[in-house]
């Protein structure tokens, strides 16, 4: 049926509307600009706002995601050339590995350690030097100056000033009397000594961030506080402490994966000793991966089970969050 | 002037020690560095250690330039950090945007996707992501270099916090004057965390400009390397040459530093350009 | 079928969140393309002008020298050949995903046992022989056979990494010691050790290093020998339990640590260099620092112990990938021609590249080179019984070297050290570890 000719009397035009097809075009138009309509609204709208972000995270994050889930059922290396299918093998013999389960715990001391710290820690002093002033300034550069150096060049440089023996800072407290302290080869030392370099490298993006947040904390809540009465630890308590709390979910929940993933810092320092005492588990899980006999397959399976343990705890914290501030 | 966070009237003192003290606890090691990059190799080495230099010299700098084509790798950092960058801030911030104010269906479950790409170690997702992008078309140029890096799940939580502080009658009134919903965020909320958004650039740009693993597996071609690669050459398998390796690390700290001290009055001022305040 | 496995469990993931399409016609491409590549015709024998990729992880100093020579080959061959090389700091990480991909180098320079990691990849180059001048009876055949797997050849040697022990002729002196003589014995060297000790000064005479796994695996064959053998049965077995050689290693290391002879630190290379002990093993790379350091060294074998006299080494070498085309391969099999072979001028690299960094040699023409026999460094570390068996902590034909070096050797080494474990017991452990990694390879 031909529809070249023009709509000529209203009975054609009638004819012409109720005709299925016509129909059909024009309920699609009207969805779609329904669908439009409803995306430039204020709740719509939000689907174009993320659309960007979830289509990267999914090509670049989840599809490889998955496939190094799959990969925890089997049985291959480094180039992933030959497969074979093992079931849940590779996550018994984890729960079997000594090695794995020791970098569990070891990653769990760290996370103990680092976490607090940047969390509570860097809040406070930021609450220091948030006020704008000249000193507060030079601090707040000199905190952020580790952040925007390399792995590489920070691990080189802890490894040679704390050396046992011919390090500036080991020979710099000898000389001052108070002993030879071997930062790196004392069984109980070396996880304090990778967790102090770990945070003495990103404590400034934990401190800047929350200046920042503070500085945005609206000053009438301070007006009215200091009408109340309150002194400055009482409105840094009742006012910032509030205020802030997207910051504060945000940092914790950050460093508590990037903690739980620690890698690179020991890697370029103790490599996992002494006797295994910092062998995190993404240091051991890059050991099987890449360095020696390369088990591509269980190296995933370790990933996953360290990824269900920091799932878990991020679910727990994020319905905490949202309970809290939205 | 209001004050926030704790005043220094009954912690002055005390404050200031703690704080003086962290301070040298950064700069003295980082001193130690930029001093050791104009020390001998023999001097880096050396018992008792050395923190000023006994005699100066330039040959671990004309060593360094002389072992990589600086030209080149700083070129491509700069696309890398910088196209990278433009983008990270766009896309990371309309995405922390929606996450802070908007209610909508699926946002808890899209959040905690997001989410979820923090928690697995990159070493394991290496592999599969480069095939990914091989299969797109994307390896050995700029694309696979850029594309995968953009969006961040650190930098979008990052926003959300941001946004969420902002309050609700700022986007009501702008609502009111007919703005569209991304001239909204654009014109109006987006300035608003402008400290924020700083911060996020500076980050971007230092993690792709420190960025070691990512560029060297995207692109076998030699042309397409960037600075942090050329500095680890240094790095042996089996020595160091530490007075080029800090040398290096000085060369490429240099913009870094430059573009932290500029954006450090964009921090300050984030917050009184905001007219939110008092 | 090459990547089988990573595309199903890809297109897996890409159908569970739906973006299947995305991947899928790119993904017909890349494939077809490399079939055309591999189905190239055999039959062109002559040299082709081509570029060709050729990586290697030899970032350092020997780095530096390695592009000079590549551009000193782009600039001379007569064939138009190009060598594009890159130096990765992260080669293992570069290899997997080249190899996954199906998209990478045709020369690749690395450890012989990365044969038995990419042995897939690695094409049989044992007509090198027929395709170019170099002569089969040349090569050393105790290095040859390292790279081979019965008749087929994998790599070709490049470097031969030894280790020795170097020691220091001022702390030799300052202790009364003869500087020219290093020890014969390991019962010399811990007295040695025990003299040259000076902890007012921070000296310390015996530079053994728990973190260095090479130096560890090194030292402890001279003792007990190889770790792991083929057994009377033809099955691979592990030689931990009961070794009395490893034994006494791991309780001289231990008594020379509790004593105070021996640092207990992973770095030994930097205080060897800054003058602060007395004797460290380790490998030529440690010349160049000493050297800068104006350290008064000498260089001579690791003593025997228990075990039989023997060399110990690790041949480092290039390999043609399955990724190059025939065109490609010839081109390779050129560059190494010229690598082992003399110019003009009388020049071979593989010699410059000895002499300059201590490697010893692996040809027997070098060998017999008036500069090579000159050179006292190089001389020291090379071991002229071309004869003597030169594997590496295992026979050098198990594939499992890799997991014994970085699994079970620290496993030796640091529970006696920080737990004060019994030696005994501790190999027992040590030996469960071991039949599990070697039962993989029996199977």
């Amino acid at each position: 049926m031909s529809n070249t000719g023009a709509v000529t009397n209203t009975a054609e035009w009638e004819q012409k509307c109720s005709h299925p097809e016509y129909k059909r075009i024009q309920m699609k138009k009207n969805a779609l600009s329904k669908t439009i309509k409803y995306l430039q609204s204020a709740e719509g709208s939000a689907y174009i706002f993320i659309f960007p972000s979830i289509i990267l995270l999914m090509m670049f994050n989840i599809i490889p995601l998955l496939a190094a889930f799959g990969l925890s059922f089997f049985d291959v290396p480094i180039t992933l050339d030959s497969a074979k299918f093992i079931g849940i093998e590779n996550f018994k013999t984890a729960f079997s590995d000594a090695r794995f389960v020791n970098s569990l715990k070891v990653t769990a001391i760290f996370t103990a350690i680092e976490v607090p710290v940047q969390v509570i820690g860097a809040m406070i002093i930021a609450a220091f030097i948030s006020e704008n002033n000249l000193k507060n300034k030079f601090f707040r550069a000199i905190y952020f100056l580790p952040v925007i150096c390399s792995a590489t060049a920070i691990g080189i440089m802890w490894k040679m000033i704390l050396h046992s023996n011919v390090g500036f800072f080991t020979y710099a407290l000898s000389s001052m009397g108070l002993g030879r302290i071997n930062f790196f080869n004392d069984t109980h030392m070396a996880i304090f000594t990778v967790a102090f370099i770990s945070i003495w490298r990103s404590f400034g993006i934990s401190a800047i961030i929350y200046v920042t947040a503070i500085q945005n904390v609206n000053g009438s809540l301070y007006e009215a506080a200091k009408m109340d009465g309150a002194g400055s630890l009482r409105q840094f308590i009742d006012v910032t402490v509030p205020s802030i709390r997207p910051t504060f979910w945000f940092i914790l929940m950050t460093r508590f994966a990037g903690s739980l993933q620690i890698f690179d810092i020991i890697y370029m320092t103790t490599n996992g000793g002494p006797n295994y005492t910092t062998e995190s588990t993404v240091t051991y899980v890059y050991s099987r991966a890449f360095s020696s006999g390369s088990q591509m397959g269980y190296a995933s399976t370790m990933s996953v089970i360290l990824f269900a343990v920091i799932m878990i705890v991020t679910v727990i914290m994020n319905k905490r969050m949202n309970s809290e501030d939205m | 002037m209001n004050s926030k966070g704790l005043k220094k009237t009954m912690l002055g003192i005390p404050v200031f020690i703690v704080l003086t003290v962290l301070a040298l606890t950064v700069v003295v090691p980082l001193l130690w560095l930029i001093l050791s990059a104009f020390k001998t190799e023999k001097e880096i080495l050396t018992y008792p250690p050395t923190f000023i230099p006994h005699n100066l010299t330039l040959a671990n700098f004309t060593a360094t330039v002389k072992r990589i084509k600086i030209i080149t790798y700083i070129k491509n950092s700069v696309i890398y950090a910088g196209v990278t960058t433009t983008l990270a801030v766009v896309v990371n911030s309309m995405a922390g945007y929606a996450y802070a104010r908007k209610k909508f269906f699926g946002k808890g479950a899209f959040f905690l996707i997001t989410l979820a790409t923090m928690m697995v170690p990159f070493q394991v997702i290496m592999v599969p992501l480069f095939l990914v992008v091989y299969k797109l078309g994307m390896y050995n140029n700029y694309l696979g270099l850029i594309i995968p890096r953009v969006a961040v799940a650190g930098s979008i939580f990052m926003m959300r916090a941001a946004f969420a502080n902002l309050p609700v009658e700022l986007e009501d009134a702008a609502r009111i004057d007919g703005l569209s919903e991304f001239g909204i965020f654009w014109r109006i909320m987006l300035p608003q965390v402008k400290s924020s958004v700083i911060c996020l650039i500076i980050l971007s740009i230092n993690g792709s400009w420190n960025d070691l693993l990512w560029p060297m597996i995207v692109a076998s071609d030699t042309k397409m390397r960037t600075l942090a690669n050329g500095l680890a050459l240094f790095v042996g398998q089996n020595t160091i040459q530490y007075g080029a390796s800090f040398a290096g690390a000085l060369i490429s700290l240099l913009p870094m530093l430059i573009l932290y001290i500029l954006g450090q009055r964009y921090f300050v001022e984030g917050m009184a350009s905001s007219g939110l305040k008092s | 079928m090459k990547r089988k496995l990573i595309s199903v469990i890809l297109a897996a993931a890409m159908t569970v969140v739906s973006l299947a399409g995305c991947g899928s016609s790119t993904s017909a491409k890349a494939s077809g393309e490399l079939a055309t590549e591999n189905g190239e015709s055999v039959s062109k024998k002559a040299d082709k002008p081509v570029t060709i990729k050729f990586w290697n992880g030899f970032t350092g100093s020997d780095g530096d020298e390695l592009v000079e020579l590549v551009d000193k080959f782009n600039s001379e061959n007569k064939y138009g050949i190009n060598v594009e090389m890159d130096i990765s700091a992260s080669l293992d990480e570069q290899l997997a995903s080249a190899f996954a991909a199906g998209d990478g180098p045709d020369l690749v320079l690395f450890s012989s046992a990365s044969r038995f990691t990419y042995g897939d990849y690695l094409q049989d180059i044992s007509d090198i022989f027929d395709k170019t001048d170099l002569k089969k009876d040349d090569f050393i055949e105790a290095y040859t056979d390292y790279c081979s797997e019965g008749d087929k050849l994998y790599l070709m040697p490049m470097e031969i990494v030894g280790f020795y022990l170097y020691w220091n002729k001022d702390l030799f002196k300052a202790a009364g010691l003869d500087p020219e003589k290093g020890p014969q014995t390991w019962d010399e060297y811990v007295e040695y050790a025990k003299k040259i000790t000076d902890a007012d000064k921070n000296v310390y005479g015996s530079g053994l290093c728990y973190g260095y796994n090479y130096q560890m695996a090194h030292t402890l064959q001279r003792f007990g020998d190889l770790a792991v053998t083929k057994g009377d049965d033809g099955k691979w077995k592990a030689n931990f339990d009961g070794n009395s050689g490893y034994a006494k290693f791991l309780d001289t290391y231990k008594s020379l640590v509790d004593s105070g002879d021996n640092p207990l630190t992973d770095d030994t290379d930097s205080m060897m260099t800054a003058g602060q002990l007395g004797m460290t093993i380790n490998g030529p790379w440690l010349t160049s620092g000493m050297d800068t350091a104006g350290i008064n060294y000498g260089i001579k074998a690791i003593p025997t112990g228990d075990a039989d006299k023997m060399s110990s080494a690790e041949v480092i070498g290039m390999a043609v990938t399955t990724l190059a085309s025939e065109d490609a391969k010839q081109a390779c099999y050129r560059f190494i021609e010229w690598w082992n072979s003399k110019d003009d001028n009388g020049e071979c690299p593989s010699e410059k590249w000895s002499l300059d960094f201590g490697y010893p040699t692996y040809l027997k023409s070098v060998l017999e080179s008036d500069a090579y026999k000159a050179n006292d460094k190089v001389m020291s570390m090379t071991n002229t019984d071309t004869s003597l068996r030169a594997d590496f902590i295992v026979d050098s034909a198990f594939p499992g070297i890799g997991k014994i070096i970085s699994d079970v050797i620290p496993q030796m080494t640091q529970p006696v050290l920080f737990d004060n474990k019994d030696s005994g017991e501790t190999l027992t452990e040590c030996q469960k570890i071991a039949d599990t990694i070697v039962g993989e390879y029996n199977e």
